[in-house]
């Protein structure tokens, strides 16, 4: 993750891209949900850096990619068009996965 | 990673970012940057694939073999094995014709499985950009 994050970085002069989708939940805390944990890519919401971010990243970085291939996990570059804000549902929703998750 | 205050900080400075950004930059909005986008462009090049897999399985599968190998070792020991084995049963117990249908089914299934592909390398770069372009295409038509 972390590895990404700076590679997605350098290559769109973001300097701090934005983590939606399953892995932002490692922002707030490490037990996350297996799901989370067994995925090898992660979103970014490249909001500052127009197409062209989004284009550098899925093409770079991106699935099936020589990066991809050569690491086993990659980036999708995402606009706004994908991100839906409902704060409220999601925790309630990741609240519920890690509660079956440790049951 | 930990939740403190600088970071709390750098989190409503970026979601401000993220607010202005939608006012001033309509493009963000765009289908291109949508998870939608990303699914369809999984699907074309998984369904490139398939059709290699049909033409010359033994090279496509002895790939697959070789990414998951190597990515193995990368995670072992974190979660990220669940998903190769996952794939690697695939490969060593499906039909070829089975092994196709499972890779291109358009389903929330069919797209967990695509999420984590091992045919990293049976696409060259430009028929990745071509694919890439033909989508393109497609959401602008």
């Amino acid at each position: 993750l972390l590895d990404l994050i700076q590679r997605v970085s350098e290559l769109t002069g973001i300097t701090a891209p934005v983590i939606v989708g399953s892995q932002s939940l490692f922002a707030v805390t490490e037990n996350v949900p297996a799901i989370v944990k067994d995925s090898v890519e992660c979103d970014f919401l490249l909001a500052s850096g127009g197409i062209q971010a989004i284009q550098i990243v899925n093409e770079t970085l991106g699935i099936l990619s020589p990066f991809s291939t050569a690491h086993g996990y990659f980036a999708d570059g995402l606009g706004l068009a994908t991100v839906v804000w409902r704060p409220v549902g999601k925790i309630a929703s990741c609240r519920s996965q890690m509660n079956m998750d440790r049951s | 990673l930990y939740v403190n205050a600088a970071n709390l900080k750098s989190l409503t400075w970026q979601s401000s970012a993220i607010i202005r950004a939608m006012a001033v930059n309509p493009e963000q909005s765009s289908p291109l940057g949508s998870h939608q986008f990303i699914d369809q462009l999984a699907l074309a090049y998984h369904r490139e694939i398939a059709a290699r897999l049909l033409a010359s399985p033994d090279e496509v599968l002895d790939r697959a073999r070789s990414n998951l190998k190597r990515w193995m070792k990368v995670h072992a020991g974190t979660g990220t094995v669940h998903a190769l084995e996952e794939w690697q049963t695939l490969i060593n117990t499906l039909l070829i014709s089975e092994l196709v249908a499972k890779m291109t089914e358009d389903s929330d299934e069919g797209q967990r499985l695509r999420q984590s592909t091992p045919f990293g390398g049976v696409l060259s770069e430009q028929e990745r950009k071509e694919i890439f372009a033909r989508c393109e295409k497609g959401i602008f038509a």
